[in-house]
């Protein structure tokens, strides 16, 4: 588990900010340019240095001001990559990859060079690699210092989009394989869906909220942070057999259950769903071509900003929809009103689904 | 050789003995200077960047006449070296490399600083987050990477050093095989009548020296610059 908590004045910005990360666990830092992101990060990496605070690695103390503990950086044993890798230039790919090397067995590098798909690259200087590989190999050169964590600061941010949707699943992969706590630097929704599993919101220096991704990004007072023009609302879901369950969306333990053919059988996924997509009927329809019915129970009924009446429904997870104020008060909506939700199965896997992780 | 009297030869010789004794032994400490100067904050500072380029502003034989009163031989620090090494440096091809240190330094010390201070300081913080010691960052990453200043430094100081003249005749004066240098040498040819040809032949060398120390430095300095970018050159 890391832990966080600093304080640093700067002459014109504060940056206090808390949270913890536990093992195997993606902790995604998300806000704009110049909350403070990259100053916690490079706090927990020691390249900064907090007035006051404490930050922890499971037993380990790195920083902590009360006791003056102040570990230097090469003995924190981070993992730190960068938002432009700085591999280091008079060196090749595999002098890079070796440079903290700390593993004397050979497989360990076999290993994890294979895992990045970075066997080819080895003989090559830098400036003759893609972003993408640019970014494969920093991953390999932090992951084979045996870190006790790892630091990513906006790794994807300088690829195109193609080159991110390659990477996403590398660093899914090494996240499920090394379980060690992950700080994720971000200011990318879909990086966020595709990577976090916490997520700490940063505005101007300051945590705003922090939970899990689901919660924080359904949250709807965090919208404009996040940079949403509409509700969502964000679900866990997985991936099902299409002919084993009839096509039909289940619920099972807070879990969407998902047919689609799109990803393999158990796949975790995240599902998005924006709330005008999400149809309210009191009482339970029939003849309907959408086959994915819920029931649920209103739990918050609220004004948005464009007068439309934005409604929480408790179908065992949070989902948010949006109807007009009209709607509502022909359907007599109330909070506490039992209401039937739909949801188009075919909407839902195609357009709104990112993997997360396996 | 070349048709060079044995005055000539001699003179090339010592000449070329003081710029590399004092390229070597100024190299390593312009080097330490440079590195503190564009990496680190201290109280001093100032002054010691003030110290370093002293002798570029000052006329040189200050330089000359100040080394001079610090060790001659009746002088403390004069005979704390007489004491030490059982001899002085003044009127010695020693003291021609001490005041040609002195005299290159800052070009020396310039073109180092600068090269530092163009190292990508990101490129250091990751060697330190990849486990690197200070000595290590300092010899893998920083070094390497200011290779080509240090290069360029290097011969600027080099042909500052062969060109030196007013420090030298002032603090070591113009003894022939001892501290006749090239300059000096050539100096005293144009003070006698009827050398006009040795004279000019000095000229021709030393603008040689010049020139092949200055294409000397170009090529190599682009070739350590393409290595480090990665070209194969």
């Amino acid at each position: 588990m890391l832990e966080f908590r600093a304080i640093k004045e700067h002459t014109n910005f504060r940056l206090d900010a808390s949270f913890v990360c536990n093992k195997g666990m993606v902790t995604a830092l998300f806000g704009k340019s110049g909350s403070g992101k990259t100053s916690i990060i490079n706090m927990i990496a020691g390249l900064q240095k907090p007035d006051v605070g404490r930050i922890a690695v499971g037993e380990r103390l790195l920083f902590d001001s009360y006791q003056n503990i102040n570990i230097p950086t090469q003995k924190r044993n981070a993992g730190y990559i960068f938002q432009d890798g700085r591999l280091f230039p008079h060196m090749s790919v595999e002098s890079n990859l070796r440079y903290g090397f700390k593993g004397q067995k050979n497989e360990m590098f076999q290993e994890i060079i294979e895992l990045l798909g970075i066997e080819d690259l080895l003989e090559r200087r830098p400036h003759k690699l893609s972003g993408g590989e640019k970014q494969r190999v920093a991953i390999g050169r932090a992951l084979l210092t045996s870190p006790d964590f790892l630091l990513m600061d906006e790794p994807l941010s300088a690829l195109d989009s193609a080159r991110k949707q390659e990477l996403i699943p590398f660093i899914g992969r090494m996240v499920e394989k090394f379980k060690m706590p992950v700080v994720y630097v971000t200011h990318s929704l879909d990086e966020l869906l595709a990577l976090g599993d916490n997520a700490v919101l940063m505005s101007n220096g300051s945590c705003i909220e922090s939970g899990s991704v689901e919660e924080v990004v359904s949250n709807p007072a965090n919208m404009e942070h996040l940079g949403l023009t509409g509700r969502v609302s964000v679900l866990k879901a997985v991936a099902v057999d299409q002919h084993n369950s009839s096509g039909i969306i289940s619920l099972v333990d807070g879990k969407l259950m998902i047919p689609t053919r799109q990803y393999k059988t158990g796949t975790k996924l995240r599902v998005t769903l924006r709330s005008e997509d999400v149809t309210i009927s009191i009482k339970k329809p029939e003849g309907l071509s959408a086959r994915n019915i819920i029931k649920g129970k209103v739990t918050k009924m609220e004004q948005t900003t464009d007068g439309a009446i934005g409604i929480k429904i408790d179908i065992g997870v949070n989902v948010y929809a949006t109807i007009t104020s009209e709607a509502v008060s022909d359907l007599h909506i109330e909070n506490g009103s039992e209401v039937f939700i739909i949801l188009k199965t075919v909407a839902l896997s195609r357009r709104s689904t990112a993997t997360i992780r396996q | 050789m070349f048709g060079l009297s044995s005055y000539e030869i001699e003179a090339l010789s010592l000449s070329l003995k003081i710029s590399i004794w004092a390229v070597v032994s100024g190299l390593i400490p312009g080097i330490a200077i440079a590195y503190l100067l564009a990496r680190k904050n201290f109280p001093g500072k100032l002054l010691i960047d003030g110290l370093v380029h002293i002798p570029l502003v000052i006329p040189p034989v200050v330089t000359g006449y100040v080394l001079l009163i610090t060790f001659n031989d009746n002088a403390p620090a004069g005979k704390f070296l007489i004491d030490i090494f059982g001899s002085g440096i003044a009127f010695s091809w020693k003291g021609a490399v001490l005041a040609s240190v002195i005299m290159s330094f800052p070009l020396l010390v310039r073109s180092v600083r600068l090269s530092i201070e163009a190292v990508d300081r990101g490129l250091e913080e990751a060697s330190k987050t990849l486990g690197a010691s200070w000595f290590r960052v300092f010899f893998t990453i920083t070094l390497p990477l200011s290779i080509p200043g240090i290069i360029t430094g290097t011969v600027l100081a080099f042909a500052r050093c062969l060109g030196e003249f007013g420090a030298t005749i002032t603090f070591v004066s113009n003894i022939p095989g001892e501290t006749s240098t090239l300059p000096l040498a050539l100096y005293t040819l144009t003070q006698t009548p009827g050398t006009e040809s040795a004279a000019f032949r000095l000229c021709l060398i030393s603008i040689a020296l010049a020139l092949v120390a200055i294409a000397g430095s170009e090529y190599f300095s682009r070739k350590a610059g393409a290595r480090l970018r990665g070209d194969n050159a």
